[in-house]
């Protein structure tokens, strides 16, 4: 009787795969989800322990299929152990090689049972299989997984290594040493062989729960140090986000979708408003205030909720005092906290409105001014080329006016004479001497006027009393009954500095057309008054009055609105009073009358 | 003598003058014509004019030209130029050398007329001296140059019957017996504006009298023996202005 029975080994190797596998079963169980490849080393551990049960109780089992299945057994739970580890470290290969091995050891191994039993041979078949595998495993882990694991891996590579040798050693020790075909009559060697195995069991499950521990404890670290960078990354953006969010210049705010409330606003939303922060957050109604016109923020709330954004919306922001600001809102529905809420963004654009309005009223006054000076030059060119005319005109109209001059006085005279040697004729006689008489009246007053015109006007200028004016041309022009005249020029008025036959003939001309415009009867007023460092000397009348269409021309050359004229009085008036450094102006309304007003300049001491 | 006056009417167009001598005629008054400036000085040779009628632009010579012609031979002959259109310049020059007027052709022949008569009146000259010879004389003399002359040599005759009609009165400021100085201080008390011209034979025995005289108002002091020449030219002086404003009211 030997110190190690066979038996006892066998049983306790039953015993201590048994442990082992629940080992491995309860280390599936807690890891199935995170690595299910566990299932095969669980898989190839049960199957281990089986194939060590079915040789124990090969006495009580028939021969056959204890001898048939044992030794196959546990190579294949190593196979499966093998697969599961390739999967557990990701390096999962095609087996089917590993497989035909495995099939070709269990036909040797039936070959060795059935047709020519020897428990040597079995052995060594054993041995051979069992050091293909377990070799096939130490390469696994030792050099095929990656280099920072191999820290985890080395020992089971190390076990599985000594699994190798053992194996190897058997090999070598099976050829040599004989050996009985009962498995239980073993002598000291092959049972140490068992015993080893057991051993090795052991400290394979050992260091495999190691493996596996170290793998979850690494997994962990690096899972905690890669929260932390997490965090590390979400503080960082938060903090860049608070950042923005109160740097920002346009104002933002952040409102619950369901009531309104602001739920934050940034100082660009307390600079625009003008409201507190604190007063914003707490009052539920400020966000509702902002909107100036309450349906453009309906209409922006149902672009929200059914877009989901709106993107620069122009409204008008009212700020706590008020004041109505042109503004661009921008809206994002977003979650916070589980609640839908909408981030605005507003924008002022007062200012960039105003400077739009200012180059659109600058544009449109620039075209105003180009249109303005585009008048004066056509004017001014319009001026010239009257001017020019007017200047051929009055050197003909002085030379005609002069030598039709003659031929009227001699008419004149002829008329007068007839008249007088006439006394007794007939009354037609005297209406036709009559005529005569006034046509060659009318022709003598263009004649005057033509050569008025064509005069270089030069005035003799001294100090003239408006009083005294106006009474030398009621004199020389006195108006026909049913004109009722009236003087008002105050004696304290200061002389004016003009020619006095000059204005004496443009204030006789403005008389005679007053009168003219009064042909039943009316009122003419002359008014003189003291305006700043002018006279002016108004000739009003209660006459028919002057068509607005004709004002702009009433002082041209030949302008005329009468049957008989040729329209040089006004226009010599509006001369001479340039030449003594004044001027005329004209108002008048259809039916009410017109008011010609001459304006002088007042002599000054020391003219 | 009455209002009937000479005139010379001067146009180089033969109607004008034609024309206005007939009128003239018709009212009664004595009229030539003449185309031209030597033509009137022909004219003006021969005869004394009382007025000149005178075209201002003439071939040859105009009208400014022919008025100082005419002031040789007749000085102080009223002269008043018709313009159709003049220059401003030789209008003036005329009215400085002593033209009465220029007009306008047209003329206004109603205001012309109005004018002849106020010239028939202002041509009396009323001589207050107490030496009949000299008042006959010089009586003659001004009658010639077309004034009607009122002689008066009694001193102490009344000043109503002095003055009468007269335009201008010459004043022998040494009386017989009373100072022609009080006769012009009675004239003046009466008529401030009345033309007095001094006349007298003592110019330095006289000469604080005659200053006395000149503050009364005496128009001015001519010395015997009177130059006939200044004194015509001087009652031409003294009527230019009266001339001009009856022309100019018509």
């Amino acid at each position: 009787m030997n110190l190690l029975d066979m038996r006892t080994v066998l049983l306790s190797y039953i015993i201590s795969s048994a442990i082992c596998a629940l080992v491995i079963g309860s280390l599936w169980a807690q890891n199935r989800r995170r690595s299910p490849e566990l299932g095969f080393w669980l898989a190839g551990f049960v199957i281990q322990f089986l194939a060590v049960l079915l040789i124990a109780l090969s006495r009580v089992l028939p021969g056959v299929v204890s001898i048939l299945y044992g030794t196959p057994l546990i190579l294949l739970g190593t196979l499966l152990l093998y697969v599961g580890l390739e999967r557990y470290w990701g390096k999962a290969r095609p087996q089917h090689y590993n497989f035909i091995l495995l099939g070709g050891f269990t036909l040797v191994h039936a070959y060795l049972v059935f047709v020519q039993p020897s428990l040597q041979a079995r052995n060594t078949n054993f041995s051979l299989g069992l050091l293909v595998f377990c070799a096939q495993c130490a390469w696994l882990l030792l050099r095929r997984v990656e280099p920072e694991t191999r820290e985890d891996t080395r020992r089971v590579g190390l076990v599985f290594i000594l699994f190798s040798l053992v194996s190897l050693v058997r090999l070598f020790a099976d050829m040599v040493v004989p050996q009985g075909n009962d498995l239980f009559q073993s002598g000291l060697y092959d049972t140490l062989a068992v015993l080893i195995y057991q051993m090795l069991y052991i400290g394979l499950t050992f260091a495999l729960f190691l493996m596996v521990t170290r793998r979850l404890f690494s997994a962990l670290e690096s899972d905690i140090s890669e929260r932390k960078r997490a965090e590390e990354a979400l503080r960082k953006s938060e903090e860049m986000f608070n950042k923005a969010f109160h740097a920002s210049p346009n104002a933002i705010l952040i409102t619950r979708a369901s009531d309104g409330t602001l739920a934050d606003v940034n100082e660009g939303f307390t600079a625009l408003s003008g409201y507190a922060r604190d007063e914003a957050l707490s009052s539920s109604s400020v966000a509702q205030r902002l909107w100036a016109d309450p349906a453009g923020r309906e209409r922006c709330l149902a672009e929200l909720r059914a877009q989901g954004r709106v993107r620069n919306w122009e409204f008008a922001f009212r700020t706590r005092e008020g004041a109505l600001l042109d503004c661009l809102y921008s809206g994002e529905m977003i979650t916070l906290g589980g609640e839908p809420h909408i981030l605005s963004i507003v924008r002022d654009i007062t200012e960039r409105k105003q400077a739009e309005e200012a180059k659109v009223e600058y544009a449109a006054r620039l075209e105003r001014e180009v249109q303005e000076r585009t008048r004066q030059l056509g004017e001014a060119q319009d001026r010239l080329v009257r001017q020019e005319r007017l200047a051929v005109l009055g050197q003909l109209a002085g030379g005609v006016g002069h030598e039709l001059r003659n031929p009227l006085a001699i008419i004149f005279n002829a008329v007068y004479y007839l008249k007088l040697v006439l006394p007794d004729a007939g009354e037609k006689i005297v209406e036709y001497l009559t005529i005569i008489d006034n046509e060659t009246r009318t022709a003598e007053k263009i004649v005057a006027d033509l050569l008025d015109f064509a005069r270089p006007t030069s005035a003799d200028r001294e100090p003239v009393a408006a009083a005294d004016l106006a009474r030398r041309v009621l004199e020389r022009y006195p108006a026909p009954t049913g004109v009722t005249v009236s003087v008002q020029a105050g004696a304290d008025l200061p002389p004016a500095y003009a020619d006095p036959r000059q204005m004496t003939q443009v204030l006789g001309n403005l008389v005679v057309n007053a009168c003219q415009a009064m042909p039943q009867g009316g009122r003419l007023t002359i008014s003189a008054t003291r305006r700043g460092k002018e006279m002016s000397i108004a000739v009003a009348d209660t006459g028919v009055g002057i068509a607005p269409e004709n004002m702009a021309r009433l002082f041209d050359p030949l302008f005329s609105t009468r049957a008989r004229g040729i329209g040089l009085g006004l226009a010599v008036c509006a001369r001479l009073a340039e030449a003594n450094g004044g001027r005329i102006e004209a108002h008048s309304e259809p039916e009410v009358g017109s008011t010609f007003t001459l304006y002088l300049p007042l002599h000054q001491a020391g003219e | 003598m009455s209002d009937r006056l000479r005139i010379l009417i001067v146009d180089d167009d033969r109607n004008m003058t034609h024309t206005l001598a007939d009128i003239l005629a018709l009212k009664g008054h004595e009229t030539a014509e003449a185309a031209s400036g030597p033509q009137a000085m022909e004219q003006a040779r021969a005869r004394t004019f009382d007025l000149v009628l005178s075209d201002i632009r003439m071939p040859g010579m105009n009208g400014v030209e022919l008025h100082r012609e005419l002031c040789r031979v007749q000085p102080g002959v009223p002269l008043v130029l018709m313009t159709a259109y003049a220059s401003e310049e030789l209008t003036r020059q005329g009215l400085e050398e002593g033209v009465i007027a220029a007009v306008d052709k047209p003329l206004n022949l109603q205001r012309l007329l109005d004018f002849l008569g106020r010239l028939a009146e202002s041509r009396t000259i009323t001589v207050v001296d107490d030496d009949p010879a000299f008042c006959q004389t010089l009586g003659d003399i001004l009658e010639r140059r077309g004034f009607r002359v009122v002689t008066i040599t009694d001193p102490y005759a009344d000043v109503e019957h002095i003055v009468d009609q007269a335009q201008i009165i010459l004043l022998d400021i040494k009386l017989n017996h009373i100072g022609g100085e009080d006769v012009l201080r009675r004239i003046r008390a009466r008529y401030p504006d009345l033309p007095v011209l001094l006349v007298t034979g003592y110019r330095q025995e006289m000469a604080t009298a005659i200053q006395r005289a000149l503050e009364l108002g005496a128009y001015v002091c001519l010395y015997k023996p009177l130059d006939i020449p200044e004194l015509l030219r001087t009652l031409a002086q003294v009527r230019l202005g009266e001339l001009r404003s009856a022309i100019e009211k018509g």
